[in-house]
């Protein structure tokens, strides 16, 4: 057992320890060094206060980027433009493969939502995308040299002559 | 002048009144720092590194505690950290220097005799010994008890823990060391 005695001791001694561990003081220049530090520390303010200009500089100018690529990407290609008989004679003249129109089986009808028809709005102009610029020039075609015809004589048509027709009387029942 | 006159003036710039605060809490600042840090030179350190995050977030002090408090607890922090990397590469080395540190800190109670100071010496040492061996938590509570600059709140503050539980603390790392010391032979100390 421990007596009172050595008790007594044995707490002085890691009291004492104790606090040697934590002792002495730390350099007479401690402050002119912090000191240093904060002017140090504050003279790139406007450095630190600029820093952050830069990443969302370069953020920015990414995503112009690709938002240019994007819409150069998704531009018009070139129509191809149908002669107006052809358009008019596909409305007016369905087809059996194209033209008859199934109605709905139930499934689609489930599958596919039904979307109110609203007018598009037109297409506003684009700059030519990437994929137009690559295209090759036109072809140009010289006119082909063909000789006007002459002026046509009219067709000088003699006058038709009906003779009447005699149409003998029905004979009459009996 | 209090804290709170230097720390309103210090915020708004004026490097000279930062200067009567580090002054005044240096002391207390690098105790704290020791407690966690073997080396008097990590010790520097943090003591430094403790008082530029001060200045940096002194307009995120809002005075819910004392100025004092508030810096020690940034204090310990960056000697915990700076412990967490010497403990990682230098565990050896610091042991090592610690334990020779130790030796060569004069005792403050010098012995009557030659026989006496033999005795104390030796127990010094494993008492060191011993404390340097408990867990963190409990030798850093210890440590900051017994460095006689701290009330229990600031320890609490310092370690993140309540009232209780610091106290707890060191009662439990005084019963280890004592525990060990007896398993040492120290049973009829004197």
């Amino acid at each position: 057992m421990w007596d009172e005695r050595a008790e007594h001791e044995i707490d002085a001694a890691i009291d004492r320890v104790a606090r040697e561990l934590t002792e002495g003081a730390s350099d007479a220049n401690i402050k002119a060094r912090v000191l240093a530090r904060v002017e140090a520390a504050a003279s790139p303010e406007k450095t630190r206060y600029f820093g952050w200009t830069a990443p969302v500089a370069v953020a920015v100018l990414l995503l112009l980027a690709f938002a240019v690529w994007r819409r150069a990407d998704v531009a018009p290609a070139p129509t191809v433009t149908t002669p107006p008989q052809q358009t008019a004679r596909a409305t007016s003249e369905p087809n059996a493969d194209h033209g008859a129109v199934n109605p709905p089986t139930p499934e689609e009808s489930a599958r596919t939502p039904r979307t109110s028809r609203t007018p598009r709005t037109p297409r506003t102009l684009r700059p030519p995308s990437v994929v137009a610029t690559l295209a090759p020039p036109p072809l140009t075609v010289d006119p082909l040299g063909v000789e006007p015809m002459e002026a046509m004589r009219s067709i000088q048509l003699s006058e038709m002559t009906v003779p009447a027709i005699d149409i003998p009387p029905l004979p009459s029942d009996k | 002048v209090s804290d709170a006159d230097l720390v309103a003036r210090a915020r708004l710039g004026d490097a000279a009144a930062f200067g009567e605060l580090v002054d005044r809490h240096r002391a207390a600042v690098y105790r704290a720092a020791r407690a966690a840090l073997a080396s008097h030179a990590d010790a520097e350190d943090a003591v430094q590194e403790a008082f530029l995050v001060a200045y940096q977030r002194l307009a995120s002090f809002r005075g819910e505690a004392s100025f004092k408090t508030w810096l020690l607890t940034i204090a310990f922090h960056q000697a915990i950290n700076r412990r967490r990397t010497v403990n990682r590469w230098w565990r050896r080395i610091a042991e090592i220097g610690s334990d020779q540190q130790m030796e060569d800190i004069p005792s403050a109670h010098p012995a009557s005799s030659p026989e006496q100071q033999a005795v104390d010496d030796e127990l010094r040492r494993h008492v060191a010994a011993e404390i340097r061996a408990l867990k963190p938590k409990l030798r850093d509570a210890l440590l900051l008890a017994q460095a006689g600059e701290y009330t229990y709140e600031e320890i609490g503050a310092m370690l993140g823990a309540p009232l209780g539980t610091i106290k707890w603390r060191v009662s439990e790392a005084r019963r280890l060391v004592k525990e060990r010391l007896k398993r040492r032979g120290y049973v009829h100390v004197g």
